[in-house]
């Protein structure tokens, strides 16, 4: 079965912070309102409440922004009262504040100037958008060339660059018109925000797309999910026999493992078995007591996690399963929208109130950690330079080798290219600093293996929760006394230097379960 | 009367997939005004263009829960404007007839606002050059000119021109289709209890907002929530003699509850034949009977005494 564990209720994806002296200084305005990693759930839902209280934020503070310090600052939410007492005060402050909202509503303009304006082209039938002259700098995170060297927009990417105002959208007043003439100016209609709405086909879609535009506004790279994406498993032609005899083989052991835990149950709670063996020290005895606890075997290493994956590709299960639907990397400067690294995370979208939809079953969660395939973070903290590059596969070929051959094309270029160092650099800069081997077994036990992120929809207002499989059973949690004296001779000492009450509970690790 | 009522948007495709009914929405900033001062907020979903880089300050469109659309729509508040797909066919009709027409408006649109653009800038770039002390009609530069109309600000409106277009021809108020459409609504995204909820509350001038994230259906507001905290989580309506009420539940939703300072409510409807009505479909010609329940529901809240 499948343990799923951690289910961290996230108010939102952290914003990983970005070079640039404003924009760190607004992540901190941000990530000072998330910072909720560390604490207990009641601090959590506390958090959140802060959060509920932005749906009613002071919009006088951002009425005032104008054009050039907007990127700045974001205000921070106004005062609120407990509730009205029908006070003129409160009907003044009430009216202040719609005023200051609408006012700052209807002052957006949304567009750009004629000289750097971008056509967007919506093409119904492909349900996608042409863009006439591509240029600006969504060009290195969005939209693909085709064979004719048209660039095409999806349309989650039409519409969030539409509504941010750096393309101008447009559909063709006649189709049929002869196509040198089909793109003149004469041809094309503008449209308006609401009509991009409207050609939404499902609900889903359009909530898959408000959590896409939610991500992108915090700065990710979020791309949909394909199959031909950078993957973690090598093996896309798969060896029959090989699976064959480790299907084999794994159903063997599986069996032994089963019986061997109720063979063990069986002696344990034998009066005869203390006249076997004697317990002479606690460790001991919770070792054995161990081995009752059943739990769920999780992919620990690349290894395992490519076995794992090597089962659920050969026994591909039939039936209708929630497919992830996005790819989402931190903001980072040498994404390429070729040959993709791994993302960072990935995300299932789901409407809570969509009486059709329901959230992931059992048989859901285990078909979507099998589908996994991002740069499982787990694996960094087990060797700090892991290199993803060398174990993720494009087409079945190495990304490091696949980088090496687009950069011999590119020889033309002078600059020797800097890559995958930058991306280490990151990883080291988030790695929290303690790494003793408790702090390392609190986060196995806090943040568990494979792990994915499920926006929960409701109306509008998106939440994220964090999902991910857990292993509680084989990870030793109980206070070991170091056998060596002289480790026993300091402890013995620090004891000592403690005030006496401090007996039994002093060490931090002495906790059990 | 009719003119002044707040226009939502339902997009349909197809009326019999119920997976194509798209939840209701506002484009329109005045109709937001006036929902406000109902005390229906609503949750803006759009990019603010000018600080694109946030999720605080949103624009529209405005999105609606069920509940709230089906209320403004019995009081007679608002009206249903359904856009039906299939979106290909309805747009080129709209284009092959009025498509010119279209073009011209929009075209004239925009010239209009090129003119007023120019004027200004001109008139600003007079200002400048009369503070510096030049004379400003000597200064006629075609390069100035130029650099002006490269910069002209080109516009993308909240509202639609084309589809306004799809309801001529129409009856304006359709009874049945109104209904129909409801509890298509109801059907796919909540269930009438949970209306009759909201209902009750609102008559009690509560102010409600989408509650997932505290574990609820809603959240209650007192006043607008621009300026007031809001003090309940209300849970889905229960079957009020039929269900069970699970005491892990009700732990949990009380200690929550506790940490975001807000009340755990639970409601239900008292209404014996409800589970015999609740599936049947409302006519909106007799709105009464729906309206009148008010006074059937009745709720329980739950708070962590912290006692001892």
């Amino acid at each position: 079965m499948a343990d799923v564990g951690n289910i961290t209720g996230k108010k939102s994806v952290k914003k990983p912070s970005k070079k640039s002296r404003n924009k760190t200084h607004k992540d901190n305005n941000i990530t000072n309102e998330l910072s909720n990693d560390n604490d207990d759930l009641i601090q959590q839902a506390a958090d959140s409440d802060l959060e509920d209280d932005a749906l009613g934020q002071d919009w006088s503070e951002i009425a005032k922004l104008n054009k050039k310090n907007a990127q700045l600052i974001i205000p921070k939410r106004g005062e609120k009262d407990y509730e009205p007492d029908g006070t003129n005060i409160q009907e003044l402050l009430l009216y202040r504040a719609r005023e200051a909202m609408f006012d700052a509503l209807s002052n957006s303009a949304r567009g750009g100037i004629v000289k750097n304006e971008v056509k967007a082209v919506y093409i119904p039938n492909k349900h996608s958008a042409l863009v006439l002259n591509p240029k600006g700098t969504f060009l290195q995170t969005m939209g693909n060339v085709d064979n004719d060297d048209n660039f095409w927009l999806n349309f989650n990417e039409f519409l969030y660059l539409a509504e941010r105002g750096t393309v101008i959208p447009y559909c063709l007043k006649l189709t049929s018109t002869s196509t040198d003439k089909l793109y003149e100016d004469d041809n094309l209609l503008p449209l308006g925000i609401e009509d991009i709405y409207a050609f939404f086909k499902t609900q889903h879609e359009m909530d898959q797309f408000s959590v896409f535009a939610h991500l992108k506004r915090l700065g990710f790279v979020v791309n949909r999910i394909s199959a031909k994406d950078t993957t973690y498993y090598s093996n896309l032609k798969q060896n029959f026999l090989k699976s064959a005899t480790h299907s084999v083989f794994k159903q063997i052991t599986s069996l032994f493992i089963s019986q061997k835990t109720n063979m063990f149950n069986a002696l344990f709670y034998n009066p005869l078995h203390f006249k076997f063996i004697k317990y002479t020290s606690t460790p001991q005895i919770y070792r054995k007591l161990k081995h009752l606890i059943p739990h769920a075997w999780v992919p620990k290493n690349l290894y395992q996690l490519q076995d794992s994956k090597r089962e659920f590709i050969n026994q591909k299960s039939k039936g209708n399963f929630l497919e992830l639907t996005y790819n989402v990397w931190k903001p980072q400067t040498n994404y390429k929208k070729k040959n993709t690294n791994l993302p960072d995370y990935q995300v299932l979208v789901y409407n809570k109130n969509d009486n059709k939809q329901h959230f992931p079953t059992n048989d859901d969660l285990k078909h979507i950690f099998a589908s996994l395939n991002y740069k499982f973070e787990f694996l960094d903290e087990v060797d700090d330079e892991f290199e993803w590059d060398k174990h993720s596969y494009i087409n079945g070929v190495s990304r490091s080798v696949v980088l090496k051959q687009t950069q011999k094309k590119k020889t033309n270029l002078s600059k020797p290219n800097i890559q995958s160092k930058p991306v280490k650099n990151q990883s080291k800069k988030f790695r929290p600093p303690s790494t003793t081997s408790h702090a390392k077994q609190m986060r196995r036990l806090k943040n568990g293996y494979r792990s994915f992120l499920l926006a929960v929809m409701d109306n509008g207002i998106i939440s994220f929760l964090k999902i991910s499989e857990a292993d509680l059973g084989s990870e030793d949690v109980w206070y070991v006394p170091t056998t060596q004296s002289k480790i026993k001779k300091t402890q013995y000492q620090y004891k000592k230097r403690q005030s006496p009450k401090s007996n039994t509970t002093t060490d931090g690790t002495g906790k059990l379960v | 009367m009719s003119e002044s009522k707040i226009c939502i948007k339902l997009v349909v495709h197809d009326l019999n997939d119920p997976e194509s009914v798209i939840c209701p929405m506002i484009f329109n900033l005045d109709d937001m005004v006036k929902l406000r001062r109902l005390g229906v907020c609503g949750i803006l979903a759009g990019t603010l263009p000018f600080a694109a880089q946030q999720n605080i300050f949103l624009t529209i469109p405005l999105k609606l829960m069920v509940e709230e659309t089906i209320w403004l729509v019995l009081n007679g508040y608002a009206e249903l404007q359904l856009i039906q797909g299939p979106m290909t066919s309805l747009m080129t009709n709209i284009l092959e007839t009025k498509g010119d027409e279209l073009f011209k408006l929009a075209r004239d649109k925009l010239l209009r606002s090129f003119d007023l653009q120019r004027q200004y800038k001109k008139e600003q770039h007079a200002l400048k050059l009369q503070k510096l002390g030049i004379d400003p009609a000597r200064d006629n530069s075609s390069a100035n000119n130029k650099l002006i109309e490269s910069s002209l600000f080109v516009e993308t409106p909240n509202d639609s021109l084309t589809l306004q277009y799809c309801h001529q021809g129409k009856s304006p108020i359709d009874p049945t289709l109104d209904s129909m459409l409801l509890n298509l609504l109801i059907s796919n995204y909540s269930n009438w209890n949970n209306y009759l909820l909201y209902q009750s509350l609102k008559s009690q001038n509560y102010v409600m907002s989408p509650g997932g994230r505290f574990g609820g259906l809603f959240i209650a507001y007192p006043g607008d929530p621009l300026r007031y905290h809001s003090h309940l989580t209300i849970d889905n309506a229960l079957d009020y003699y039929n269900d069970p009420i699970d005491f892990i539940s009700l732990t949990s939703g009380a200690r929550l509850g506790t940490a975001v300072k807000k009340l755990w409510v639970i409601g239900g409807v008292k209404d014996e034949n409800s589970s015999t009505n609740k599936a049947n479909d409302i006519q909106l010609n007799q709105p009464e009977t729906l309206l009148t329940k008010r006074n059937d529901t009745s709720f329980f809240s739950i708070e962590w005494a912290g006692f001892g």
